[in-house]
């Protein structure tokens, strides 16, 4: 059993605001190993950026906070260092390539400085010259043409595919040993978005890196994932590998989802919708947040009166759920046929 | 590029040939007659109608228009029959000059004061820094000059007599004289002038620190030294260089009371002087150049503007 | 259905009296130009947002108009429904030009077609509540209040929203919500077409579920026609009968469903198709093809076939002659591209041409 890269064990974190209190992560639980690439899944509100960001403390802190958790990351406690320990481990051991390009790179400083100054910052001492050379050289990897030249525009000369180029360039400069990936492609076009995820694995490969991959796209992870963690409310509902989760799904949500994607590959006469709205999350109900939406528990006491505990489905594939049984079956009726138009159907 | 700047330019003359059009109507439509201002109610009617001659009052409007005109665009600014024949450039060219001394140092101050304490408080959100910050500047921005100024005065010039109460010595006569007789009006202007531009550098910064690229910056592990001068600074002061601009550009015209409180000879001083004086051939000539400083000032900030900002036209 | 357009001024009537499933809506050739500043001010030059475009939607129809950013799709969109003018082409309604009318005579028109909008957030006004944003088509047709009043609990009703959702403002919804309420007030008039612009692009997954089958459901109960203009192929390939494919604001490629998605001809079509990632880990492996380099800049266009640049197929007759779009051989559906069919498996998939001139900034 290899030592886990990052362990992130019970994280909570709220946000505070003058009126009301958002529970926005709330008891989150997940592993990372050496070299895997994790997809942690969800829709809006789910909580999955603030997990994973939140980690290096880059959740703007008023108004989140962190109330309990422990992250290890190679033995150290991420969320108890202090300031500076955390400095010296962005950029280097942990790095992140953001969704929108266009407003993640500064837009009056030279592309080809901002990756050297990633370079620099981790490097003091080594002459400046190299970290330009360096720069270039990861300008190149990523696939900018012209390297030299374009180090010295800036991001608004550069299209949106190549800005994000220049951000993985960044996000790897260091040869970081685990890489986080917010949304990496959604803000951009598919045919672009290929190019760039091809890009993202190349250089996933070449650094070696570990791969926490945050997305609402569930293509996306079952392309180049190898675990996933579902999130709803706040909390993991369902973790495993791909095949687990895309084939053996146990939990009425990721079901749902399943579902509920329309596909390229056929046209379903009618697709599932999951009912409702996604949770508020400020308000500590007891039950399972999941509950008012669910096509099995929506009217079951236990759903209502108990938070659902993890329950193992099978080796590494756990769901968050009173009766996977149940909604193993019904996932059964859902996703071979399609086309059934009833149940639960707006 | 070049175009631009041509282009600008030509805007600068347009609003300047409306200035002084403005001025010379104004001028015109004012009542009361130039000459009997200039000459008193006792003179002989020839009298009045000889300077009315002299100074081409009765010829009709259109052309003393373009004689204006004329004149204006050959540097031709006139002579003051109030100031005994007296070139009126000689007199407001001068007049500008004590201004602009009084304008620089006041707004080096205003921005010496504002860019640190608007950074502190932008960085430092919700704090009692911030709060102090915030509630120094609303004090300056809702302090009326005049009160101010005034106020400086009766405590440093008459309680604490350490400077002097107003008054103008050139430089070469009397630099420490000349010096501390800066400071009270400098401190009046630049402190308010400050107020103003804290809070447009504290929002600046607060919207930059919010921004994704500083989120990239820390992702990288910056400290937060260099993200707040490097990264975030540059890219809050673009819009606060607009408002330097435009505080200096109103610091030129509007001099008026801090001049006639300190008694200081700028262009709103002499403005002042002008008009009680009857010499109006002075002030229109000082207003057109009170213009014509705004206009400038302006255009170079236009121009700095697009040379902070790449993305502005870098074509 | 009966022919509702003999109970509304400006019919054509040669059109009412048509038997078979009727065209709706016809754009021949239809080409709109922007102007537009160059950068730094350095004057201005002409964007041709739409070149030559032409399709048709037959009544009860949906009309998929995919593609990526830039291609046009939503200008095509808006210059349909006269929100922006066409610099060339003929658009037809109900067998009647209405390429050229003024505004006064467009507005009988426009009780016909409707058009739903991307951002719910931001078509929706937030200062009226819902009973007014419902009652303002009746009020802008001279229909009256009354009449608005009576309709608006059904028009909620079709939508799945609470009678009491009427009181209330756009902010106090969520986005699918709001986009339920933007459906209704198209729906107020009984219109024969509706264009939607990416109407569930801003929604979360399982939202856009949720709308895409009431969309499903208002087709068949009211007859709707759609056109529905989306970058995201899955969404497109659920709900359209036939697809237009755009790049670069020309239709490549148009047929049916099943034609293009299952039989793609035209190479940027394959790209695309390749390019989504499939969530179905059972599915077909499909060929991987990567496109190389950005899209070129719409003011200077490739010359010939535009999307020449990024074409493993391109040889020199691309540069030189812009492909017309036509019904090749073997096919069913219509392509522009001298060179069509299906992409077979192969190991070199990338682009064989450099970036040109035309690529990149």
């Amino acid at each position: 059993m290899t030592t886990p890269l990052l362990q992130v064990d019970d994280l909570r974190v709220r946000f505070e605001s003058d009126d009301r209190t958002v529970n926005a992560v709330n008891g989150v639980s997940f592993t990372v190993f050496p070299g895997e690439t994790v997809g942690i899944v969800g829709e809006s509100g789910s909580g999955k950026t603030v997990t994973v960001l939140s980690l290096l403390g880059l959740v703007p802190s008023p108004p989140a906070r962190i109330d309990s958790g422990r992250a290890l990351f190679e033995g150290r406690d991420l969320l108890s260092l202090d300031a500076h320990e955390l400095r010296s481990i962005r950029g280097k051991d942990v790095a992140v390539v953001f969704q929108d390009p266009m407003t993640s790179l500064n837009p009056v400083i030279k592309v080809g400085e901002q990756l050297r100054e990633a370079l620099w910052t981790h490097a003091r001492q080594i002459d400046d010259n190299v970290h330009r050379a360096r720069a270039i050289e990861l300008l190149a990897l990523v696939g900018v043409p012209q390297p030299e030249r374009r180090y010295h525009q800036y991001p608004h000369e550069f299209s949106g595919g190549m800005r994000q180029r220049a951000m993985i360039a960044m996000a790897i400069a260091n040869r970081p040993k685990l890489l986080i990936a917010d949304e990496p492609t959604t803000a951009l076009d598919v045919t672009i978005q290929a190019q760039v995820l091809d890009v993202l694995m190349a250089a996933k490969a070449e650094t070696g890196a570990a791969t926490v991959l945050i997305t609402h796209d569930l293509g996306l992870v079952a392309q180049v994932a190898d675990r996933v963690a579902v999130m709803y409310g706040g909390r993991i509902v369902e973790q495993g590998t791909i095949e687990d989760i895309f084939l053996r799904p146990s939990h009425p949500y990721t079901i749902g989802l399943l579902a509920s994607l329309p596909s390229i590959e056929g046209r379903q006469r009618r697709l599932y919708s999951i009912p409702g709205q996604p949770p508020r999350l400020d308000s500590e109900s007891e039950g399972c947040s999941f509950r008012p939406r669910c096509a099995i528990g929506s009217d079951r006491p236990l759903c209502a009166q108990e938070a659902p505990n993890l329950h193992v489905v099978g080796e590494g594939h756990r769901a968050e759920c009173h009766y996977v049984a149940e909604a193993v079956t019904w996932a059964a009726e859902r996703l071979r046929d399609p086309g059934s138009a009833t149940g639960g159907a707006r | 590029m070049r175009r631009y700047l041509v282009r600008r330019v030509l805007q600068g003359l347009l609003v300047m040939w409306i200035v002084a059009t403005a001025v010379f109507v104004i001028f015109r439509i004012v009542p009361g007659d130039p000459a009997a201002m200039t000459l008193g109610f006792d003179a002989p009617p020839e009298a009045y109608a000889a300077l009315r001659a002299e100074l081409g009052l009765d010829d009709p409007l259109v052309e003393q228009y373009l004689r204006w005109m004329g004149n204006l665009v050959r540097g031709d600014l006139g002579t003051s029959i109030t100031h005994g024949g007296a070139e009126v450039a000689g007199l407001v060219f001068p007049a500008l000059g004590r201004t602009l001394e009084l304008a620089v140092i006041s707004i080096v101050l205003a921005v010496v004061i504002a860019v640190p304490l608007g950074m502190v408080a932008a960085i430092r959100e919700g704090t009692w820094m911030d709060h102090v910050a915030r509630v120094l500047a609303t004090l300056g921005f809702s302090m009326p000059t005049y009160v101010l100024g005034i106020g400086l005065l009766l405590v440093f010039a008459e309680l604490i007599p350490i400077l002097p109460p107003g008054g103008y010595v050139p430089f070469s006569e009397d630099p420490l004289r000349h010096l501390s007789q800066l400071v009270l009006p400098v401190i009046t202007i630049g402190t308010v002038t400050a107020a103003r531009l804290t809070r447009f550098m504290r929002v600046g910064m607060l919207e930059v620190l919010h921004a994704d690229y500083v989120r990239t910056a820390r992702a990288k592990g910056l400290e937060p030294r260099r993200i707040n001068y490097r990264h975030a600074l540059r890219n809050a002061s673009i819009p606060l260089l607009t408002e330097v601009g435009v505080s200096f550009g109103l610091m030129v015209g509007g001099m008026v009371v801090i001049e006639q409180i300190f008694t200081w000879p700028g262009l709103g001083w002499l403005m002042i002087q002008s008009i009680l004086t009857r010499a109006f051939d002075v002030v229109q000539v000082a207003v057109l150049v009170s213009a014509a400083a705004f206009v400038i000032v302006n255009l170079m900030v236009d121009l700095a503007y697009s040379w902070l900002d790449p993305r502005i036209s870098r074509s | 259905m009966g022919c509702r357009a003999l109970a509304r001024p400006g019919f054509s009537h040669r059109w009412c009296t048509m038997t078979g499933p009727r065209v709706l809506l016809e754009v021949e050739s239809v080409t709109t130009r922007y102007t537009v500043r160059k950068q730094g001010g350095e004057g201005a030059a002409a964007l041709t947002a739409v070149d030559s475009a032409s399709l048709t939607i037959a009544e009860g129809e949906t009309v998929g108009l995919v593609g990526e950013s830039g291609c046009g799709k939503s200008t095509l969109g808006r210059t349909i429904m006269r929100l922006v003018d066409p610099s060339a082409g003929r658009i037809f309604f109900r067998g009647r030009d209405i390429t050229e009318l003024d505004h006064g005579d467009m507005r009988p028109v426009r009780r016909d077609f409707q058009i739903v909008f991307q951002d719910p957030y931001a078509s929706l006004n937030p200062r009226f509540r819902v009973r007014e944003i419902l009652a303002e088509p009746f009020r802008i047709h001279g229909l009256g209040r009354t009449e608005a009043a009576r309709r608006a609990p059904e028009l909620l009703d079709l939508v799945q929203l609470p009678v009491d959702a009427l009181d209330r403002y756009p902010h106090e919804f969520s986005g699918g919500q709001r986009q339920r309420i933007a459906i209704a007030r198209a729906l107020a008039l009984q219109p024969l077409l509706i264009v939607l612009d990416e109407p569930v692009s801003a929604l979360d997954v399982s939202i856009q579920a949720q709308i895409l089958n009431l969309l499903a459901d208002l087709k068949e109960q009211l007859g709707l026609a759609y056109l529905f203009i989306a970058h995201d192929l899955s969404v497109v390939g659920q709900v359209s009968d036939r697809v237009a494919v755009m790049y670069l604001g020309k239709i490549v490629e148009i047929g049916t469903r099943e034609d293009v998605f299952t039989d793609p001809q035209h190479p940027y079509t394959n790209a695309l198709l390749s390019a989504v990632p499939s969530h179905r880990l059972d599915g077909a492996k499909r060929t991987r093809i990567v496109l190389e380099g950005d899209l070129p800049n719409p003011l200077q266009p490739p010359s010939g076939c535009r999307f020449r640049t990024r074409c493993w197929r391109a040889v020199d007759r691309c540069a030189d002659e812009d492909p017309v779009l036509a019904q090749g051989e073997g096919m069913a559906q219509q392509v522009a591209c001298h060179f069509p069919g299906p992409e077979v498996a192969r190991d070199a998939t990338r682009g064989s041409l450099p970036p040109d001139a035309g690529s990149g900034s």
